[in-house]
């Protein structure tokens, strides 16, 4: 898969959002602070692959999402779509490209607007790119779309109100396959649901993939559902990749101390870890101002004096090319099993990292 | 979840006939609103008041107007002229002859009174009016463009500021003004009342527009490709047109109330035109002598301003689809595909 050309390809994208100074603070010449919520990150889609995208809540994956649905504008860097730089698109042309790639948004309640029925939602996209087309053919093409996503054609006058979040999510769903897109963006797209419609989700999502073979995005703090759906996975932390290759690789052999922790924090039936778990170490460090050097070094127990002054980059480790982790230590690292971890901190080593609750809480698929 | 069982998608059955939009669509959805307003007692009651009072309002200025036009005299409703001075013996109380007594002009009350009902009404429905269409276009200019760094949003804080001028004004202060300048009139008063009115309509469209605006659904209309002004109505004016309609019909009560007042001290409508605050005036020194003349006034705004209230409490539950389902469960057949 990894010959084809990229379908999208990031090129060192930044989103800040700056901050509002107040008038003291503009007097005074306040450097002007903006969150770095996403900073320098580079990777590839190609077409008709799953890749997922992990990291805690705050380290930016639904911004880079949205960067590349064009939800944003990027402050800087390239998104080359099948070639073409799309980062700055405005107005007509950028509506138009939209065609290209949709978005399934994590609130099945808020996603849909609660005064529209089910055919105007879901044809919303197809009345946004094609004019002209008669309320007859809308309703047709709504009424052949919703069987693909396991709905009835008999839903197209009901309300948003009457489904359930599963129901509502499908409705999404639909709504994002109706110009039959090359990309889709999942933006957290089972979290809000529990965890058999997860399933349900997945699965569908899954066959349509085979079925039409569009690329997604799974953005999302599941790593069971990265590892069930996705073909290769980056792992984020605060704006900056940490880790990027296979899923095979990257969550059955991961070297960056971050993404080991996030496996460490996946449940295991063990009463006594469970407990280790929850402990937090360290501060985690604002998006305003990122600690130099590598950014994780305020919470990795590998952390050495060099971590915190020369930023590491993403560079190829293991055996596998395409595996790249952003760890001076990696290759001293990669051996050391999570559990092990578990055992220093018992024994009053530095504490070892242990990721926010919400891993914890939202890994039982 | 262990193996992933691939559902086979090609499972599309039937997809082909595009189900109608159910027929009798219109007579459904009366009979929901007839639901919910059973429901709804006291929307019920709100309902009936409001149409009887309109009704009887509209008869009044109607029946004239149209028997002048067919038989050339015209008929009043009124069982006798209103303000018709010494038509009478004054200060009877009330019998069959006069159902609520005659005044100590000698005037018939009821005539009075019933002679104000399509003043009154008419102040309240155009002041608010007015105030919806200048503050709701305004509110949702100032909350639709307030992107910071942009020139809308220069016009968008221009227009709070201008707004939050207008709202430090005194409505008597500004109405007594008004009249010194421009005279005791009718359209003055109500011009007086509308410049301290439509600010708390700019407030109330900007803060829905600015809620409104970031729904997940509106950016999801975006990322469809909509374009701004199409997400401006399809979904931020449909969905600011509940709150907008619930607050009027509240505000049509407030109206009359406020404008009674300006007319009761004196700069409203000029004394020779029935309004209720121009009668309470007159008749506020016969509340321990007559009280059924300054009573039946206060009923007549009570009524009112109550219909209007009760109305508006209800018309959020008869607008919102949401409400609907909980007013009228039965109804909705729920299919809603669960289960792949």
């Amino acid at each position: 898969m990894s010959g084809a050309p990229p379908l999208v390809q990031v090129e060192d994208i930044q989103k800040y959002f700056p901050l509002t100074r107040s008038l003291s603070e503009t007097i005074r010449r306040h450097a002007k602070l903006a969150i770095r919520a996403v900073d320098g990150v580079s990777f590839v889609v190609r077409p008709g692959e799953t890749v997922g995208l992990i990291g805690e809540s705050g380290s930016g994956k639904t911004t880079l999402g949205w960067l590349i649905a064009r939800l944003h504008e990027p402050t800087a860097g390239r998104i080359l779509f099948e070639g073409q730089d799309v980062a700055h698109l405005q107005g007509s042309k950028l509506r138009a490209w939209r065609r290209n790639v949709q978005v399934v948004f994590q609130d099945p309640v808020g996603s849909l607007d609660p005064r529209m029925r089910v055919w105007e939602i879901v044809s919303e996209p197809i009345r946004a790119q094609e004019s002209g087309l008669r309320k007859a053919e809308l309703r047709r093409r709504v009424a052949e779309l919703l069987p693909t996503v396991g709905l009835m054609p008999e839903i197209l006058d009901q309300y948003p109100h009457e489904f359930s979040g599963g129901g509502r999510q499908r409705i999404s769903l639909a709504r994002a396959l109706s110009l039959h897109p090359k990309l889709i963006v999942l933006d957290e797209p089972t979290s809000a649901l529990d965890v058999a419609v997860q399933a349900q989700i997945l699965n569908r999502l899954v066959a349509l993939q085979s079925e039409y073979g569009f690329a997604y995005l799974l953005i999302t703090h599941n790593v069971s559902a990265v590892k069930y759906v996705a073909d290769r996975v980056a792992v984020l932390y605060l704006g900056k990749l940490a880790e990027v290759g296979t899923v095979r690789e990257v969550l059955e052999h991961p070297t960056h101390p971050y993404t080991k922790a996030l496996m460490a924090a996946l449940p295991v039936p063990d009463v006594r870890r469970r407990r280790a778990r929850y402990r937090i170490s360290g501060e985690i460090p604002t998006l305003i101002r990122p600690p130099p050097g590598c950014r994780f070094a305020t919470r990795c127990p590998f952390v050495i004096d060099r971590c915190r002054v020369e930023e590491p980059l993403l560079r190829s480790i293991g055996k596998d090319p395409t595996h790249l982790a952003a760890c001076h230590r990696a290759e001293e690292v990669v051996d050391i099993a999570p559990e092990t971890l578990m055992a220093m901190e018992g024994s009053g080593a530095p504490s070892p990292i242990a990721p926010g609750k919400e891993l914890v809480g939202t890994t039982a698929t | 979840m262990s193996t992933p069982t691939l559902p086979a998608s090609k499972a599309v059955r039937a997809g082909s006939t595009t189900p109608a939009r159910p027929r009798g669509a219109f007579r459904a959805n009366v009979r929901l609103i007839l639901r919910i307003l059973a429901a709804n007692p006291l929307t019920l009651v709100g309902f009936i008041l409001v149409v009887i009072v309109s009704v009887t309002a509209f008869l009044i200025v109607a029946v004239p107007a149209v028997s002048t036009l067919l038989i050339g005299r015209a008929v009043s409703i009124l069982p006798y002229p209103a303000l018709d001075t010494a038509a009478f013996p004054a200060n009877q109380a009330p019998s069959f002859a006069h159902l609520l007594g005659t005044d100590q002009a000698g005037t018939d009350v009821l005539s009075n009174v019933m002679a104000a009902l399509p003043t009154d009404l008419g102040i309240g429905f155009s002041v608010a009016g007015v105030s919806l269409i200048i503050g709701g276009l305004l509110g949702l200019v100032a909350g639709f463009w307030d992107t910071p760094g942009t020139l809308s949003s220069v016009a968008s804080i221009g227009i709070l500021r201008i707004t939050d001028i207008f709202l430090s004004f005194p409505t008597l202060v500004l109405a007594l003004a008004i009249t010194a300048a421009w005279g005791r009139g009718e359209v003055q008063s109500e011009l007086a009342v509308i410049v301290t009115w439509w600010p708390f309509y700019v407030r109330l469209t900007r803060g829905e527009v600015l809620s409104i605006k970031v729904q997940p659904y509106v950016i999801a209309a975006r990322a469809a490709g909509v374009s701004e002004t199409t997400i401006l109505f399809r979904h931020v004016v449909r969905n600011l047109l509940e709150p907008l309609a619930v607050y009027f019909s509240l505000d049509v009560g407030t109206v009359i109330v406020t404008y009674s007042t300006i007319s009761y001290v004196g700069v409203g409508v000029p004394p020779s035109v029935p309004e209720w605050g121009n009668l309470m005036y007159q008749y506020q020194d016969l509340l321990l002598t007559q009280p059924w003349t300054v009573l039946s006034v206060t009923a007549a705004i009570f009524i009112t301003v109550l219909a209007f209230s009760l109305l508006g409490d209800g018309l959020r539950d008869i607008l919102d689809p949401r409400s609907r389902r909980i007013m009228a469960t039965t109804t909705v057949a729920s299919h809603s595909g669960e289960g792949t």
